[in-house]
This record gives structure tokens, C-alpha cells and sequence, in this order.
């Protein structure tokens, strides 16, 4: 039973706690005050199931044992606290479960401690050792003051505390030890308790709350910046939300960002979780200066942050959909290099020519509105005017599909296999603009917006209601940030058309492909709009073709390398990310590799010809495979 | 191009017939000053006279275009302006004077503008232009607009120019105030010559230089000619560009070997970049230069769209692969099907052996 005393030792662990936590709020607070969306049920489910931990299999074992064998036996041993009666069996299975769970989270914890002990990495998770040597303290002692607990009043062998009873065997009866025990066991917790805020324990604080707290919607990629409202980019940690500090906040330093970061994959500068460290470790040189910050001025992000660091990124979307705490490093590095375009003017040199396109010509080619439907040239298209017949869905060729000689041809196909579908389509023509993302990414936003209101302004005067796009990038601008400049229509991507025409038996692939191939997931068909199925449901329709996965596919699929603006900038730094990749389609022993993306398409081509192959593996377009096997 | 012809002829008759309208009021006089290289007029002079003769034909004015070149040597030349559309040529004659001299010139133009009093002078971007444009607005006391892409006659006979600012990031437009002669100079980039008319010809004006060469403060005393291999792409006329095709370390010399041989620039494609054989600076494309040589000679080079995109505005484009279907054979005015390694050496050895008989120097300037 609880003393007087232990209470008051309670109430101080929980202050030392909750003045730690409070220092660290403070500096929260120094962000952009937003309301953010709150999701119980999904905190709920987080904790409980851990399916985003457990994507790491080893660790998110250890993670779960260490969990509930924290929380069951802490939950059983406060309900102790209480008298009242319970039917034996009960209490016996309570018994059962918290000392199984005890096992598990010592084993869990002695994984973590030689996991940690083992590592020899700079930037792995900082402050670990002390708070897994405190809970392995926690349980031992649980277990001795256990085992004490049956030596005096042994009542023989027990199903329900098998650790406990074997124990009980070895210690000699004294109350007096059991005292001790237990209050030692008492006093780790309440000393757990109060280092909270102060080592990497905290992210049970942080975490859950940045899982309460976290964005919304699927692709999550990168948020939307109206002009208006918002500061242009990111120069310190003062221009994120507090919510984007947060995240920062939650961060364990584990790494799995890095593990699927192309960039860092590839050699290059980037690490998305050196920028959540960076980001942290500024926000604690904030809070430990306490209130002279304000006097001082806070660090400038560019000083932890190089700017190889940030265009480094190609925007694949790995880091945030593998953190197992839902942080989004890219969103971040999306507000850092804002700030370098936006707010200070420095975009990289080579990257400007496609600016100045954009804003002269409205296509990243520099070729021209007029010529922007010249590869539809004699192919029967129909052009969408104002006294066109109404047509039921919107071909949105964009900028690669239009002038991009290698894609020109994909998009020629695409009008294949629209026409054998008997589909009623259209082209905006010379009214299409490009759809404003590889800018978008660059980090300027007034040209993007530019761009997307020209645009969603043609849908509105033609009343487009449904669009058809041939890229990936196209397909998540008009998807996601169109709709909430005022559009109002409903996208498909390409490989979702096309695979629901096989679908409905509008279109037949009738002629055997004996190959085997694989898919390549563009980024941002997969992990930002989560279409995975139509790609490989196209494979399997055509006949005699043998789909192999490869090692890193889905979620996990390797970027090529060229989205984020990547294509428009200078590779010099690290390995290139596109041969990384083709080498790994090589190893797969394929004899061709279909993708859905101009950026996929030209980066592997390029990939795999640098690799110089006897037996050149041949990149398609998915589109381009299902027009082959329609001939 | 036709009924042009035809209206240039109409009021070439009312202008040899009114050839007393000098510096008249109503008329308007348009100077544009010849560029000269290794004894030939170059091309962006054509498309100043083309230039010229489009305001011309905006105002719905008479007009005449006046030509104005220095030094010596060009007498044989001097014809080819009237057929491109110049009116006039007055030629300042000076046989002591070999090459550029900023001075001199701007002494000289200064006296021929006071007299003339043209509307407006043109002149295209170039080392000896930006040196003499600025001499001769200061001297004149006039506006001087650089780095223009556009100009017109707009509303009220209200001139504008159309100019590029921020590293051609952005343009701006400038509303012309300034009393005659306003200088504009134009981005070579942006002047297309009209078709030649060869059996036009212009009144051709040699004037005797006014000043001493002694009266003079500054004195020529060497052209040094720049080294190619230190010349930076853009700037460069002649370009050999290496490719994939190529390959890594030694094999890359041949480049290297032909470059010397034709006087040119090294570039190469975004792959030898990767390899390390070439630094970045010499990188052609789509993240690298964009280049406009008078002749480019692409060795090994599939052509992606990457790389073409940083080269399709070269004058002559010379291809050599083993890959006949190779995409960059669509922009060849040459296409050469073989190997680099086999070819190449017969083709150094052919333009030493050319250059050792003293015929070479006329052929290698395109």
C-alpha cells in the first residue's frame, strides 16, 4: 500500500516530469500558431496495433514487448493498489500476462541495449542507454521483489507466476528484503518517470502527441502554400508551425529515413534526419538559452543546413512514408529551400533557364504554347474550344507528353489505346500550361499558383469534370493542390484508366509477350497517391508476361532520381541515383522494366545505359506495353 | 518576301531620287554598325539590317537604312550588306587600322552623327560593341539600351525597348524619351537576317578618317587570340563534343586531339561529366550549357533530348555514331555513321595536313 510518503514522491517525479515537458512546450510555441487535426482513434490504433514500428520486423518486435510490458504490468500492479475482490482466475491470468510480459520486455530491452551498444553510428539515437538500463532495472527488480513476495508465503508451484515461483526458490524468506525490492522497484519507475523529458524517453510524450496531432490526407507530401497567409519558406525554426517542431520534438534518430532516402542511399549530403536533428538540436539551443533567445536571435536553419543538403532531395517521399512517428522530413526541406527561392533568391543557376521557360513559354521544354500539340498532329485528337462538343474525360498531356521526344511517343500510344477503347477524350492543347509541379517542388510557389489558376481556369470554362493524366506528377498537382485552389474534377492516372478499360473488356491484349519484366513505382503514383495495383493488374493482363518484384518495390520502391526539380539540376555530388536503381533491375534478371512516369522513363533509360549491358534491358511505359500487346 | 522586294525597290526609286532628304525632318535614319571578323562581316549585321528595316516598315515611314563599317579589308564585302536591305554604307577607310579601336571608332562615329543625325543606332552585343555603345551614348549624351531582345514603335510613335534584366531571368520594357540618336543594343540571339537580295545593291560612301592616330590616347598594340581550351563554351564558335560513345580516360584524347586540330571548345554530354574525364563547366544540356557554336561536332552522342536541348540552335551540327538510329542524326546537317575511334584520326590528319598548306585558315572559320 502507498504511503503518504510515496505520494509525496509521486507528486515530485510527476513536477520534475512536467517541468521538463513544460520547458520543452515553450519552445514549441516559438512556432506558427495552427490549428491542427486531432485524431484519438488513430493515436489509439497507433499504440496499440504499431504497424508503422513494425515495418522494421527485429526492432518492431523488441519495441512492441518493450510497450505492453511496460504498460499491462504497470496497469495490473496500480488495479493492485485498490482492495476489492476478483474471481481468482482472473487475477491468476492478470498474474500470468504481466510476468509473460515482463519476460518479453526483458528481452526486448536487452535487444535494444546490445542494438545500441553495438552501434558504432554517429547520429543513432541519442541519450538511449540510460533509460533501457533503467527499465531493465525496473523489471529485474520486479521480478526479485516477485520472487521474495512468493518465498514467504509459498504456497508451491503456480501457473500464473512461473518466473516469480522459480525465483522464490533461491531467496530466503525476508519480509524485510521484500520491502526493499519493492521499493526499489517503486523508485526506478518514479525516477523513470521524472527523466522523461530529458532522454530519448521523451518521444513517448512527444510521439504519441505528434500521432494526435499529425496532417492529414494520404499523400501528405508537400503542403500547399498560399502566398498570402504564410511566410515564404523557412529561415528559422520560427517559420515552422509548432506542429512541424513537434515532429522535430518526436524524433528518435532511428534512421529508417536514411535507410530509404535515395540521396543518402546514393552518397549524397542529404539525411533527412540529420535535418530533424539539426531542426531539434536548434530548438534545444533555444530552450537552454531560456529567455535570451529573444535577445540574441534565434540561429538561422541555413547555418545547421547546407543548401547541398536540401537540393539534394528528390522529393521521393521515402522518408515519410518509412517513419514509424509520422514525421515528414521533406516537408521541412520543401520550406527550407522556399526560403532559399523565395526568400532569398537562389536557386540553383543551372535550374533558372526552366524558370524563365516557364514563365515565357508555360512548358519546362522552352518550346512554346503553340506548338504544344503538334505530337497530336494527323492522330485524330480531338482539341477542346469553346465550341467543341462536350467530351467525357480530359487528356492532360503535360509538358513531357507533349514535347519530350521519348515521351511524345508514350503519349501517342496513350491515343492507341484511348481510341481502341472507344473512350471520348479531348486535349486542352495550346490552353494546357504546364501544371506548375517540377516548379512547385523547386520551391517557388507564385509561378506554381500562376500556373494552377490558368489552368483550373480552363477546366472551368471548357466544365471539365474528368481528367486523364499521362503523368505521375501531373496526376498528384491536379489530384491533390488543384482542388483546393477551386477545382473541382475527378483525376486518373494513366495506368487506373487503362487497367479499368482491361477491366471492362474495352480494350483486348491479345498478343503474347514472352518476357519477363518488372515494375519500377513511381513515386508519385505509389507512395504519394498509393496506386500501386493498376500498374502490376496491366502486367498480369498481358498473356505470357512474367512479372517478377523487385527487392525494394511498393512502398519501398527506389526513387529514379528525377523528381523534386532533380531533373533540372546538376548531379555532381555522390553516386547517381538512377544507376543505383537500374543496378538493382539488372539483378532481378528481367528482360524489360515498365514504369508509368517520363521522369522513371528517361532516368532508368539513362541508368541502364550506363551500365553498359550486353543485353540491354528495355524501359516501357506501361501504356506503351498495353498498346503493344493490343496490336 | 516577294511584294517586299518589290515595295524596297518602290522607295529605293523615291529615295535616289530624293537623295537630298539628308537629316530631313519625317525621315527616318537608321544606323546600324557593321561586325567584322577575319576580314568578313558577320552575320548578326544582316540581322540588325533586318532589324532595322522591320521599325522601318512598322512606322509606315520613308526610311533609310544606313550601314557603318571601319577599318580595312572589307571592301569586297561591303556589297553584301545593300543586298540584305542596307541603303547606305559608309565606310570609314583606314588601312593603318587593323582590328578594333575603341577610341578612335567612337571619335569618328561621334563626328558622323553630328553631321548625319540618324534616328537611332543599332548595334548587336559583342566584346568591341559594349566597349564602343557606351563611348559613343557618353560622348553623345544620349540613352543607351543594352542587352535588348525587342524594339518597336508603339502607340503615338512612342518608341520602346524590350530588354533583359537579372541574367535573363526577367524583361523589362523601356519607354524612349531620349531625343534622337538613341543607341539600342541587341542579344545576338535574337537577330534572323532576311533572305538576300543579290541584285540590290547599296550606295557605298568611303570616308577618310578625320582623326590622327597620333591625336590618340589609347594605342593597339597586340591581339592576343584566345586559347580554346580556356574559352568558355557559350562563347565558343567551333564546339567538339564528346559522348558516351566515346568512352572513359585515354580514349577520350582523340576529343581532346580534334578540338586542337579545329581551334574549338571541348564539350561534353552529361555522362563524361559522371566519368570525371570533363569538369562540370564543360557539361552541354539540359542541367549544363546551352551553346549556339557556328559549328558543332558531336562524337559519340545519342542525342537525348537532355542534351539536345542545350545545342539545337547551333549553326551546323556534325554528328559521328556507330548507331544509325541514333536521335541526334535528326539535327545533323552531317550525320556520319562509324566508329569516333576510326574516323576521327583520318579526319585530324586530313585538317593538319589542310592547315600545313596554308588552306586550311578559311575552312576552319564556318
Amino acid at each position: 500500500m502507498l504511503t503518504a510518503f510515496d505520494l509525496l514522491l509521486i507528486a515530485g517525479a510527476i513536477f520534475i516530469m512536467g517541468a521538463g515537458f513544460r520547458k520543452r512546450w515553450a519552445v514549441l510555441q516559438l512556432g506558427r500558431q495552427e490549428r491542427p487535426r486531432r485524431d484519438l482513434v488513430g493515436l489509439i490504433r497507433y499504440l496499440f496495433g504499431q504497424a508503422r514500428i513494425l515495418q522494421n520486423r527485429k526492432a518492431g518486435w523488441a519495441h512492441l514487448a518493450v510497450f505492453f510490458g511496460f504498460l499491462i504490468p504497470l496497469l495490473v500492479i496500480i488495479l493492485a493498489q485498490f482492495d476489492f475482490a476478483m474471481p481468482a482466475v482472473i487475477a491468476f491470468l492478470l498474474s500470468l500476462t504481466a510476468e509473460l510480459l515482463g519476460l518479453a520486455m526483458l528481452a526486448g530491452l536487452i535487444y535494444f541495449l546490445l542494438r545500441r551498444l553495438g552501434s558504432n553510428e554517429p547520429r543513432a539515437p541519442q541519450k538511449t542507454i540510460l533509460p533501457v538500463v533503467v527499465l531493465l532495472f525496473m523489471v529485474v527488480t520486479g521480478f526479485l521483489a516477485e520472487g521474495a513476495r512468493l518465498a514467504i508465503i509459498p504456497n508451491g508451484f503456480s501457473w500464473s507466476a512461473p518466473v516469480g515461483w522459480l525465483l522464490s526458490l533461491t531467496l530466503p524468506n525476508a519480509p524485510l528484503m521484500m520491502q526493499l525490492l519493492i521499493r526499489l522497484h517503486f523508485f526506478t519507475l518514479l525516477v523513470f518517470l521524472a527523466m522523461l523529458p530529458f532522454t530519448f524517453m521523451r518521444h513517448l510524450v512527444a510521439g504519441s502527441l505528434n500521432v494526435y496531432y499529425r496532417r492529414s490526407g494520404s499523400p501528405r507530401a508537400v503542403k500547399l502554400l498560399l502566398l498570402e497567409a504564410e511566410p515564404t519558406g523557412a529561415k528559422s525554426i520560427k517559420d515552422f508551425t509548432w506542429q512541424q517542431l513537434l515532429e522535430a520534438e518526436a524524433c528518435v534518430s532511428c534512421g529508417r529515413c536514411d535507410e530509404h532516402c535515395p540521396a543518402y542511399q546514393a552518397a549524397k549530403p542529404l539525411s533527412p534526419r540529420k535535418v530533424m536533428q539539426d531542426i531539434l538540436c536548434q530548438m534545444e539551443q533555444i530552450g537552454a538559452h531560456g529567455s535570451k533567445w529573444s535577445t540574441e536571435g534565434v540561429p538561422l536553419l541555413e547555418e545547421a543546413i547546407s543548401s547541398e543538403e536540401i537540393w539534394s532531395c528528390t522529393t521521393c517521399m521515402a522518408c515519410v512514408a518509412h517513419c514509424p512517428l509520422y514525421i515528414e522530413p521533406l516537408d521541412k526541406i520543401a520550406d527550407l529551400r522556399r526560403y532559399k527561392v523565395m526568400g532569398q533568391g537562389r536557386l540553383p543557376e543551372e535550374a533558372r533557364k526552366m524558370v524563365r521557360d516557364l514563365e515565357l513559354f508555360r512548358d519546362v521544354y522552352g518550346k512554346g504554347i503553340s506548338l504544344r500539340a503538334d505530337w497530336a498532329v494527323n492522330r485524330q485528337v480531338p482539341l477542346i474550344s469553346d465550341d467543341s462538343t462536350k467530351v467525357d474525360v480530359l487528356f492532360w498531356v503535360g509538358c513531357a507528353g507533349a514535347f519530350h521526344p521519348r515521351y511524345q511517343q508514350t503519349a501517342r500510344e496513350l491515343v492507341k489505346v484511348l481510341q481502341a477503347g472507344s473512350v471520348n477524350f479531348g486535349i486542352l492543347g495550346k490552353n494546357e500550361f504546364c501544371c506548375g509541379d517540377p516548379i512547385h517542388r523547386l520551391g517557388d510557389a507564385s509561378i506554381f499558383l500562376e500556373l494552377a489558376r490558368e489552368n483550373i481556369k480552363q477546366f472551368n470554362r471548357h466544365g471539365v469534370q474528368r481528367v486523364l493524366t499521362l503523368c505521375p506528377h501531373c496526376y498528384n498537382t491536379l489530384k491533390n493542390d488543384y482542388p483546393r485552389l477551386g477545382a473541382v474534377i475527378e483525376v486518373e492516372h494513366a495506368s487506373q484508366f487503362v487497367a479499368r478499360l482491361i477491366d471492362e473488356q474495352r480494350i483486348q491484349l491479345k498478343y503474347p509477350l514472352e518476357k519477363t519484366l518488372t515494375a519500377h513505382d513511381p513515386c508519385y503514383l505509389g507512395r504519394a497517391n498509393q496506386i500501386y495495383e493498376p500498374l502490376r493488374q496491366i502486367c498480369r493482363a498481358v498473356p505470357r508476361l512474367i512479372l517478377k518484384e523487385l527487392d525494394r518495390s511498393r512502398e519501398s520502391a527506389f526513387c529514379c532520381g528525377g523528381g523534386g526539380g532533380r531533373m533540372w539540376l546538376h548531379d555532381g555530388l555522390g553516386r547517381r541515383i538512377n544507376q543505383l536503381r537500374a543496378e538493382e533491375i539488372s539483378r532481378a534478371g528481367v528482360d524489360m522494366v515498365a514504369t508509368a512516369c517520363p521522369y522513371c522513363v528517361t532516368m532508368l533509360e539513362d541508368g541502364i545505359n550506363s551500365l553498359a549491358m550486353e543485353k540491354q534491358i528495355k524501359v516501357f511505359d506501361i501504356v506503351e506495353l498495353v498498346s503493344r500487346a493490343m496490336k | 518576301m516577294r511584294q517586299e522586294t518589290l515595295a524596297r525597290s518602290a522607295w529605293r526609286v523615291f529615295h535616289l531620287r530624293s537623295a537630298t532628304l539628308n537629316g530631313k525632318k519625317g525621315m527616318m535614319d537608321i544606323w546600324i554598325l557593321v561586325q567584322q571578323r577575319h576580314f568578313g562581316i558577320e552575320e548578326v549585321t544582316f540581322g540588325l539590317i533586318a532589324e532595322a528595316r522591320h521599325i522601318i516598315a512598322d512606322v509606315g515611314k520613308f526610311g533609310r537604312i544606313t550601314a557603318v563599317a571601319f577599318g580595312n579589308g572589307l571592301s569586297e564585302e561591303l556589297p553584301k550588306l545593300g543586298a540584305y536591305g542596307a541603303d547606305r554604307v559608309i565606310y570609314l577607310q583606314e588601312e593603318d587600322v587593323a582590328g578594333y579601336h575603341g577610341e578612335l571608332f567612337a571619335r569618328e562615329l561621334v563626328r558622323l552623327v553630328r553631321r548625319d543625325k540618324p534616328s537611332y543606332l543599332l548595334t548587336a552585343q559583342s566584346a568591341e560593341a559594349d566597349d564602343l555603345a557606351p563611348r559613343l551614348a557618353a560622348l553623345l549624351e544620349t540613352a543607351l539600351i543594352s542587352r535588348t531582345v525587342d524594339f518597336k514603335i508603339g502607340k503615338n510613335s512612342q518608341p520602346y525597348a524590350v530588354r533583359t534584366v537579372s541574367n535573363g531571368y526577367l524583361f523589362e520594357e523601356i519607354q524612349i524619351e531620349c531625343p534622337a540618336p538613341v543607341i539600342i543594343s541587341f542579344l545576338p540571339s535574337v537577330l534572323t537576317p532576311d533572305d538576300p537580295n543579290e541584285r540590290v545593291r547599296a550606295e557605298i560612301q568611303i570616308e577618310p578618317l578625320a582623326a590622327q592616330p597620333s591625336d590618340l590616347k589609347t594605342k593597339l598594340i597586340e591581339v592576343t587570340e584566345a586559347d580554346p581550351e580556356t574559352l568558355s563554351l557559350e562563347e565558343a564558335d567551333v564546339i567538339v563534343a564528346g559522348g558516351r560513345g566515346v568512352g572513359k580516360g585515354e580514349s577520350f584524347d582523340i576529343i581532346y586531339q580534334l578540338a586542337k586540330a579545329l581551334g574549338a571548345c571541348v564539350g561534353g554530354t552529361r555522362p563524361v561529366i559522371d566519368w570525371q574525364t570533363l569538369p562540370f563547366e564543360s557539361q552541354i544540356g539540359q542541367t549544363g550549357k546551352t551553346v549556339a557554336p557556328r559549328l558543332i561536332v558531336n562524337c559519340g552522342v545519342s542525342g537525348a533530348n537532355e542534351y539536345t536541348a542545350g545545342m539545337e540552335n547551333s549553326h551546323l551540327v556534325i554528328a559521328i555514331n556507330k548507331d544509325p538510329r541514333a536521335r541526334i542524326f535528326r539535327f545533323a546537317d552531317l550525320g556520319i555513321i562509324g566508329d569516333v575511334h576510326e574516323i576521327l584520326p583520318t579526319l585530324i590528319k586530313r585538317i593538319q595536313d589542310l592547315k600545313d598548306s596554308g588552306q586550311a585558315s578559311s575552312a576552319i572559320y564556318v
